[in-house]
């Protein structure tokens, strides 16, 4: 099997496989983080920009993550920065041919799972709320792969 | 399905923010890990349902050239994938040789890559044993499009192999491409059946069958009387088969020796069935290596089979004085002593510098008498008494050696039948040389008929039956050109 790695620098393989929402997140997080963070948040925003044309996602989405930690936001400064954020997590997940399914249902799926995430954190712990979110994203993982298996008839009868 | 590289990476980053967001206290973190995990999950679902309609819409074919092989022998294989419907993932497509089989050239394996809907690529593989083998199923290779995921599955293949073994097939013996129907095994007509003759008459006595009474003696002396039979021992059959390193030419199982063999064997066979004496001298590079007397007993025609079965081609004893085949024309000793006599008493230039080259006719006598094929013919000439039919199987390497083998052995009024292997028959053949091969087998069969019209000489060409078509086929060719 071809190698895959998530670092590019072939500037063909950049424009192939960058899409138009990642180009829009990324554009957009340098005035966004600017904004919040001031001329600091401005480099962030660049590096960051710069991270999206030579990191395959969801690691630019993961470092943007980083953001709201340099800087002392608002709830309402954060939520906007995961919205211009979210475009680098669902960019390429347009590009698999099945037009918005795939983007919506990871939207949807992100606004879910960060919504159990907040709620645990704030009534319980942030190390449980660190440990239900590692579960669920497990559990689901698990699922879907044995739900491949069986499709594929790959798994053995019980005796 | 098994994560890639890629795909590890990112649980480790999600994992990763997970354990920051534990240590600095800052569950903002936890929003990377909700992120990466979530994009894991949609690209693995993604690459579930692609993997799945690519496991229901992809077709595989494993289509050999050839269904039927000799062993050792070679043939393409061509593997085929095609989908209905273009995927965005990736398909590789490996195809497994049966066990006992090796490929030799090629590549097994081809790659579907995104988009594509059809891909081949074509092996050559070639078996090692014999057997029936089926194709095993295909191996393949499933990657998503985010190179996030893949998966091993196998596709069944409806493709069988049948591999004989290597060993003689077609046994042709004839006369110029036409077969021998009925050339050996059987008496004069003059002579009783069964090699019997009669020997006597005697008056009926009890215990005799009514069959056995001579009826015109029965009523010429007015009393019952019966013909008495005794074996006729003096139709005897020698074989002298040639075992030199000459006979080695050709595929494995299926040399010269191998069809001489055949041929010997037969001829045991029927004269065993009709109870005819046979006996048998085997020829080397050093000369006879067996040799038995002509026998009716069944212990002694199981030790001709014995040693027919074990014959192999002997080592040369000393450098060949020809290594080609001995293509040209057949000239007589005595034609050339009779042009060295008239040489002698020409004293042109033209004369002068022949001369030399007639005056060694003593030593082709020598090299003749040498030769161990004519010595064994000599022998059983001088040491099988009675009356007898030599058969000698030999090939066409050395045939003015052989010409003077078959005057030898056909003096004193015996049979002779020749049994000759052309080595046009047995030599591998290259692409573009069917017309020469054609005129070598020409020039063979000018040499046979040659013996043939011996008188008391039978001559029959011995081979592969498919190799002789396959060079008669070009006669058709030539002509129709």
């Amino acid at each position: 099997m071809t190698r895959s790695t998530l670092l590019r620098f072939d500037p063909d393989e950049i424009r192939r496989r960058t899409t138009s929402l990642e180009g829009v997140g990324a554009l957009l997080a340098v005035p966004v983080v600017g904004f919040v963070g001031g001329p600091p948040g401005i480099v962030v925003g660049v590096l960051l920009a710069v991270c999206v044309s030579f990191v395959d996602a969801p690691i630019p989405f993961a470092l943007a993550q980083f953001v709201p930690v340099l800087f002392d936001l608002t709830p309402a400064e954060l939520v906007a920065l995961e919205v211009v954020f979210v475009p680098l997590l669902l960019g390429p997940l347009s590009r698999t041919g099945g037009g918005v399914r795939l983007p919506v249902l990871a939207a949807v799926s992100f606004v879910v799972l960060s919504g159990v995430m907040a709620f645990v954190a704030t009534s319980l712990s942030g190390w449980v709320a660190s440990v239900v979110t590692l579960a669920v994203v497990g559990f689901v993982g698990y699922g879907l792969h044995r739900y491949e298996l069986v499709r594929l008839g790959l798994t053995r009868a019980e005796q | 399905m098994r994560p890639t590289r890629r795909s590890r990476a990112a649980v480790a980053v999600a994992v990763l923010f997970a354990v920051l967001a534990i240590v600095f206290d800052h569950p903002v973190l936890l929003f990377g890990t909700v992120g990466v995990g979530v994009w894991l999950l949609i690209a693995q679902y993604d690459a579930a349902r692609a993997f799945v309609r690519i496991d229901d819409d992809l077709v595989v074919s494993v289509t050999p050239a050839r269904e039927q092989l000799i062993v050792t022998e070679s043939t393409d294989v061509t593997v085929s994938a095609e989908l209905q419907t273009p995927s965005t993932a990736t398909v590789t497509v490996t195809a497994e040789p049966p066990v006992g089989t090796t490929v030799v050239d090629g590549s097994t394996t081809l790659t579907l890559a995104s988009g594509e809907r059809s891909a081949s690529t074509t092996f050559v593989f070639e078996p090692s044993v014999a057997g029936e083998f089926a194709v095993p199923p295909v191996a393949v290779e499933l990657t998503d499009a985010h190179r996030s995921f893949a998966q091993v599955t196998s596709k069944p293949v409806d493709a069988s192999l049948l591999v004989e073994p290597r060993r003689m097939r077609d046994v042709h013996v004839g006369r110029g491409g036409d077969r021998a129907s009925s050339a050996f095994g059987t008496h004069p007509a003059q002579r009783g059946a069964s090699g019997l003759v009669p020997a006597g008459l005697r008056e009926f006595a009890p215990g005799d069958t009514i069959a056995r009474i001579d009826w015109k003696t029965t009523a010429r002396l007015r009393y019952p009387h019966v013909r008495e039979f005794e074996r006729d021992d003096s139709q005897q059959t020698m074989l002298v088969v040639d075992h030199r390193t000459t006979m080695a030419v050709g595929r494995q199982g299926e040399t010269m020796l191998d069809y001489a063999r055949e041929v010997a064997l037969g001829l045991v066979s029927t004269a065993e069935a009709a109870d005819d004496p046979i006996g048998c001298y085997t020829v080397g590079d050093g000369g006879v290596t067996f040799r038995r007397q002509p026998t009716t007993k069944a212990s002694g025609f199981a030790a001709l089979r014995s040693e027919l079965r074990t014959l192999n081609p002997t080592e040369p004893t000393e450098p060949t004085t020809s290594s080609s085949p001995d293509d040209g024309p057949v000239i007589r000793p005595i034609t050339a002593r009779t042009a060295a006599t008239r040489l002698r008493s020409d004293q042109s230039d033209f004369a002068t510098r022949l001369a030399p080259f007639f005056q060694t006719s003593d030593a082709y006598v020598r090299r003749i008498e040498s030769d161990p094929l004519f010595e064994a013919v000599r022998r059983v000439r001088n040491h099988v008494r009675g009356t007898r039919s030599t058969v000698i199987l030999t090939d066409d390497t050395e045939r003015k050696r052989l010409r003077e083998t078959v005057q030898a052995a056909r003096r004193d009024d015996d049979a002779v039948l020749v049994f000759i292997t052309p080595r046009i028959l047995f030599e591998p053949t290259d692409v573009g040389t069917v017309e020469r091969d054609y005129e070598r087998y020409v020039a063979f069969e000018e040499f046979r008929r040659q013996l043939d019209h011996l008188p008391r000489v039978s001559a029959f060409e011995v081979g592969p039956g498919d190799r002789l078509d396959e060079i008669l086929s070009q006669e058709r060719t030539t002509e129709s050109r």
